[in-house]
């Protein structure tokens, strides 16, 4: 297994998309925090408040769609350049190479986390002063947002990686993932929003503290996503039993 | 050693592979020949574990493919569903089969020499030639050295040059005692490389010979004798044997 998820990360760090998804997630996040602080500062908001940092903070998860997206490459992707067999060659037990992907999804989620949380911080940091604000980097809820936008990027990471197992045609997976967190979740939202806390972008949102809607508490969507992702993996797992490569 | 027993695939309502069986004997070379569909393919997808046999079992050195304790070392493949990501390099494909299969790095440099691909290492592998892309799916399938070698249409896009050098690659692997099993549509080729001849038509195994068999008392096939042979077992209306 070590050997497996050693080869994963070479997979992940030889290919240019990788990368390409980085930047698009740090730079969505640089903007995401630039525009929030304009829109909190036009609204006369005191940035230094509570509810200020909120604002600020919370669209640090916005690049997560982008981990999604490198999640469902790392398994789809084998799919889609034809990688597959080799990779089944060298590991015929298919769970295996399921749970590896997994893992190296939400690591890597993990990594651009913490790179966009790190950009929020310097974004803020900087604006703040320029607007004569002081960000308050000793915040504890400056850090539980923060620290749940890694966890959402992470999460996300895993469901793009157990969505990919199972839906092998990428487009396909990355296409659905966009109808359902932009398009269907806001339906579902609309008609019932004590249903609809509990759908990926919801709980993605309450793991940042977003302050514009009635969400779940922060640990209550974290293990939330975690169920989703481990339900979406087992079912990629029987799936691929009965499945030829 | 290779065996394949009653081996039977089903897709939808069509048999693709019939309750085949056959063996590849160690220090070999079989050459697997049947006509586009007959189920070729198939059935080596079945014996690399890829797909699962609706019926039977095939057996590599006597364990079913899953089984094997390191697959890469035990056997080589190249198969036509083989792809490589288009923007990494053949060096970095092979290195990342190789940390895979727990196999050090200094044999990728090793197997880039065997295929003679070491100066197209570092380039991306979009822009590689056909003949090039075989090549490095050989020598993936070299990277652990293994006794069996599994190779669906080897000489696939591979140019007169190249399919001289595969054919002494091949005869010098069984030469070295290791069991060589690689599916062919060409007659030619075939009977160039092959000792041992398993003739496959509509998903059945329908000849099982050996070529010394189909040779005559000079030891060398006849001119013609294997396409005859060829067409006998596989035209319509071909008795099974």
């Amino acid at each position: 297994m070590r050997d497996l998820l050693a080869a994963e990360y070479l997979k992940l760090r030889t290919t240019k998309t990788t990368w390409g998804l980085l930047v698009a997630t740090v730079v969505t996040t640089a903007l995401a925090v630039v525009g929030a602080i304009l829109v909190a500062s036009n609204s006369k908001l005191n940035l230094e408040s509570l509810h200020g940092i909120r604002e600020v903070l919370h669209v640090t998860a916005a690049g997560g769609i982008f981990v999604l997206v490198l999640g469902v490459i790392i398994s789809a992707g084998e799919y889609r350049q034809r990688t597959a067999t080799d990779t089944f060659l060298t590991t015929p037990q298919r769970w295996k190479v399921i749970v590896s992907k997994l893992v190296v999804a939400t690591t890597s989620g993990v990594v651009f986390g913490a790179l966009s949380a790190g950009t929020a911080i310097a974004v803020a940091n900087h604006l703040y002063s320029a607007k004569g604000f002081t960000f308050p980097l000793g915040s504890s809820q400056a850090w539980t947002i923060l620290g749940g936008a890694v966890l959402a990027a992470a999460l996300f990471g895993a469901l793009g990686a157990a969505t990919g197992s199972l839906i092998r045609n990428q487009v396909s997976a990355i296409v659905g993932w966009m109808a359902w967190l932009f398009v269907i979740e806001n339906i579902v939202l609309g008609f019932s929003s004590t249903f609809g806390r509990w759908l990926p972008s919801a709980l993605s949102r309450a793991l940042v503290r977003d302050p514009n809607a009635h969400l779940l508490p922060q640990s209550t969507a974290a293990i939330a996503l975690v169920i989703y992702g481990v339900v979406i993996m087992l079912t990629a797992v029987l799936t691929e039993r009965r499945r030829d490569a | 050693m290779i065996e394949v027993k009653n081996v039977t695939k089903i897709f939808g309502s069509t048999k693709a592979v019939d309750r085949v069986s056959f063996t590849a004997p160690v220090g070999a070379v079989t050459g697997f020949l049947g006509p586009n569909g007959a189920g070729k393919t198939s059935t080596l997808r079945m014996l690399l574990g890829l797909s699962r046999p609706d019926e039977g079992q095939a057996l590599i050195d006597g364990h079913k493919y899953d089984d094997l304790d390191s697959p890469r070392r035990s056997v080589g493949a190249v198969l036509d569903s083989m792809g490589y990501h288009p923007g990494r390099s053949g060096v970095d494909h092979l290195r990342i089969v190789a940390r895979a299969a727990g196999i050090q790095r200094q044999r990728v440099g090793e197997v880039l020499e065997i295929v003679e691909l070491s100066s197209a290492a570092d380039r991306p592998v979009g822009g590689y030639s056909q003949g090039m892309r075989q090549r490095l799916a050989l020598a993936t399938a070299l990277l652990g050295d293994p006794p069996v070698l599994v190779l669906d249409e080897p000489s696939n896009g591979l140019d007169p040059a190249g399919m001289a050098w595969l054919r002494d690659l091949i005869r010098g692997w069984a030469n070295q005692g290791r069991t060589v099993l690689f599916s062919s549509h060409i007659l030619n080729e075939v009977e160039m490389i092959a000792d041992h001849l398993v003739v496959i038509n509509h998903g059945k195994v329908v000849r099982e010979t050996s070529m010394r068999e189909l040779a005559g008392a000079d030891g060398k096939v006849v001119a013609g004798r294997l396409e005859e042979l060829f067409f006998e077992l596989t035209t319509v209306n071909a008795q099974v044997r």
